[in-house]
């Protein structure tokens, strides 16, 4: 079996192609990133494929605001389109073509005619679902939302409609699939594989305070509104909240002006990994409160530090773990769970060092990008026995 | 008075804010061409705002092959929207704003309502006469047309409209604008300043051959055919067509299918300057048989080595010299008085040297940069209100 890739980053498709390789299915990878930053990716550079000449100048423009929302998003579509006809011109001879969504409309069109399978691989839920639930955030906070590109929307339910499977990374993503008519046997969840190497406990809490930590960028759709205002209801006489991830003035003045905003709270910024293990390590639970999300694996690397999770239903979490065993999971828009599971934790240390104990065992079951190769495999080769 | 100038690659943009910046005048340039492109062109760094994110990896993807026409253009029209909003983001006040046409209407716009004037500089003839010229030649020659995107001509002829003021090279180019209904005082003709150091006469023709010489990338824009089919006609024993520039396989191939190719015809490719100067000295004539020329700068080129040129109208060609004292200028499509033309040249050995000689004086009385940045600043001030200026 042969498999051919596109991706117009690098996301988890590399740790995809490198299992690949390793099993001799590899044919070539296409993406929009230079090859230049692409040199440490244990691949041979021939199966690389690289057409950077529109997304690398869209990712390393500093700020685009004043290009205005149109002129961003129409370079957003000509950017899918030149890539997507550009693979699909070059692709090899493959059995099975592999592209991320709403960037291989035409290359998946092409592959089926040349008698190629179709793998459309999504790494969130369905379009329709991520922009409702992305507008009701908005509405629920006044907010004004521009709303994803229609023609972005028609691209992908294109793809979803001509591939031969959708692959998506929880069950969550599963599931707004099927709720908009698609067939359970079509969408199959491949959750992302869990790299622990640099993740694992090296401090302990300190004792008598709770630190909250969020791990991500800061926005609405990260459900932040929620977070404080579960954190503005727990009870503790030495609690801290802190923000670790990339985070905008302009977001936290909205914060301020919902009253949400408190200047005790910690912006932190991007921290690099070496140091995300000791805060993760320090914290005594990390709340994710996400409205959309594909599989969010900071949770897996909270874990792996022996910190419990409180996550929302929409985050992937039931794929990495129990709800009230190894982490918390609550329904989204809840702030009132939210902080009733942090106060169980705060009020009963021991519980929450046992939580975190059970979390590090399950984490620690979980597969690697190897596991997810194999899965990938079995699942694609599934698709050449069966007939049609 | 300050000037602001907007162009998305170089082209005779810089020798304009050259030309300002000695003047004291030139308040910023903004160019899709990348910083490091753009080291050699003697202005302040400072005074020089870039934004190549779209404009050069345009420029390379079009060096590949492979990509579709339709992305291309694609492709195109982004990097001149983008480059036109942060042209019109990042204005300076300034008294004038000059854009380039086909990337500057958002610029012109922010500039006008800060109170400056905006003139829209157009390298060629009227868009809707350009698309014209070229689709009918098409149509001559059963090619297929090049597809106009409908929003490319609807955004330059915004542009003419919003404009203060239309600056052209030549008067072909203004006439186009009169024929399709802008007003004659809007419109300003300001030839290209021709820069003679790299042209001068170094050869002499070989007095028993007669070479004609074609200058420029090769195309039914440029009106080739009509040269192979005047040089068919041209009688004379040693006669040679050279083509200096590139010639697409493609071209050469439909001329050999129309019976117009023959042996004495030579592609010499790309020349560089000291090459071409020298292939410009010792040719016989050169022709230039646009259907759709801005300034065709060749011309002059030929003039400065002692080449009497054969052009069409459609060239600019009136800019430089009356037909019949300094070259000839012929309507466009008709190989017929191309040939006679040449055929005049080329029995005549005396009229063609007279006629080389007067070639070289009158290009040396078309002037250079300095003439053309006098006669702009002229133009741009003619748009201010008296007093203002100084």
């Amino acid at each position: 079996m042969k498999v051919a890739l596109s991706v117009i980053g690098k996301f988890h498709t590399f740790d995809l192609a490198r299992a690949l390789h390793q099993a001799g299915h590899l044919q070539a990878i296409f993406t929009g990133y230079p090859r230049f930053k692409l040199r440490d990716e244990h691949l041979p550079q021939e199966l690389i494929h690289t057409f950077p000449w529109l997304q690398t100048p869209y990712m390393g423009m500093p700020r685009k605001e004043w290009l205005g929302r149109k002129l961003v998003s129409h370079w957003e579509y000509i950017n899918r389109l030149t890539f997507d006809a550009h693979v699909a011109r070059q692709l090899p001879d493959a059995d099975v073509f592999v592209g991320l969504s709403s960037f291989a409309n035409k290359t998946g069109r092409r592959a089926r005619q040349r008698g190629m399978k179709y793998v459309c691989d999504r790494g969130s839920t369905h379009i329709r679902t991520q922009n409702q639930l992305l507008h009701d955030e908005h509405a629920r906070w006044a907010l004004p939302y521009e709303g994803i590109d229609p023609r972005t929307i028609a691209l992908e339910e294109a793809e979803y409609a001509q591939a031969d499977l959708i692959t998506v990374p929880s069950h969550f993503n599963k599931r707004s699939f099927t709720e908009h008519g698609i067939s359970a046997d079509k969408v199959r969840v491949l959750p992302y594989g869990v790299n622990l190497t640099r993740f694992q406990p090296t401090h302990a809490p300190e004792a008598d305070r709770f630190d909250v930590i969020f791990v991500g960028a800061l926005t609405l759709r990260k459900g932040v509104p929620d977070l404080l205002e579960a954190f503005r209801r727990l009870q503790h006489p030495r609690k801290s909240l802190s923000f670790i991830g990339t985070w905008s003035p302009q977001f936290v003045e909205v914060l301020q002006r919902m009253g949400l905003w408190s200047d005790e709270y910690k912006l932190v910024g991007h921290v690099p990994q070496e140091r995300l293990k000791d805060i993760m390590s320090r914290a005594h639970a990390m709340v994710l409160p996400s409205i959309e999300e594909g599989l969010a694996l900071v949770q897996a690397q909270a874990m792996a530090c022996g910190c419990p999770v409180v996550a929302t239903t929409h985050t992937g979490a039931e794929d990495l773990f129990e709800d009230g065993v190894q982490g918390h999971i609550v329904p989204i828009r809840r702030p009132d769970l939210i902080a009733e599971r942090l106060q169980a934790l705060a009020d009963s240390p021991q519980a929450r060092t046992h939580m975190g104990q059970l979390a590090l065992q399950r984490v620690q079951q979980a597969g690697g990008w190897q596991q997810y190769g194999e899965s990938a495999i079995r699942l694609y080769q599934s698709l050449l026995t069966t007939k049609g | 008075m300050q000037v602001v100038l907007s162009t998305i690659g170089k082209f005779h943009t810089f020798d304009l804010a050259r030309e300002l910046h000695r003047r004291g005048m030139l308040s910023a340039i903004f160019s899709g061409y990348p910083r490091f492109k753009l080291r050699q062109e003697q202005l302040p760094e400072a005074l020089v705002r870039t934004f190549p994110w779209l404009r050069t990896p345009y420029m390379a993807l079009a060096r590949r092959s492979g990509i579709s026409a339709r992305f291309m253009r694609w492709v195109e029209r982004l990097s001149y929207a983008t480059f036109d909003r942060y042209t019109a983001s990042h204005l300076p006040k300034c008294d004038v704003f000059v854009g380039l046409s086909g990337s500057a209407l958002h610029s012109g716009r922010q500039a006008r309502q800060h109170g400056a004037r905006y003139v829209c500089d157009r390298g060629s003839s009227h868009i809707r006469t350009q698309h014209e010229l070229i689709a009918q030649e098409h149509a001559l020659w059963g090619q297929r047309e090049p597809d106009a995107d409908p929003r490319t001509i609807a955004q330059e002829e915004a542009e003419y409209a919003e404009a203060d003021c239309i600056t052209v090279p030549s008067r072909f180019a203004a006439d186009t604008f009169i024929a399709q209904g802008v007003p004659a005082h809007k419109v300003r003709c300001l030839p290209y300043g021709v820069n003679l150091t790299d042209f001068h006469p170094v050869a002499q023709p070989q007095a028993d051959g007669f070479d004609v010489l074609f200058a420029g990338g090769a195309s039914l824009r440029k009106g080739v055919p009509y040269l192979l089919q005047a040089f068919q006609r041209l009688q004379h024993p040693r006669k040679r067509l050279l083509f200096a520039g590139s010639f697409p396989s493609e071209l050469a191939e439909h001329m050999r299918a129309a019976g117009l190719w023959s042996d004495s015809i030579e592609l010499l490719g790309h020349l560089e300057w000291p090459a071409l100067r020298e292939r410009m000295g010792r040719s016989h004539a050169l022709v230039l048989p646009s259907i759709e020329d801005g300034f065709g700068l060749v011309m002059a080129q030929a003039m400065a080595c002692g080449c009497p040129v054969v052009a069409s109208e459609h060239t600019g060609a009136r800019d430089l010299f009356t037909d019949g004292d300094a070259g000839f200028i012929v309507p466009i499509r008709r190989a017929d008085l191309l040939a006679e033309r040449l055929q005049q040249l080329a029995d005549d050995p005396a009229l063609r040297q007279t006629m080389g000689q007067r070639a070289l004086q009158a290009v040396q009385a078309v002037g250079g940069w300095q003439r053309y940045g006098d006669e702009a600043v002229a133009t741009y001030a003619s748009l201010l209100p008296q007093g203002a200026t100084a």
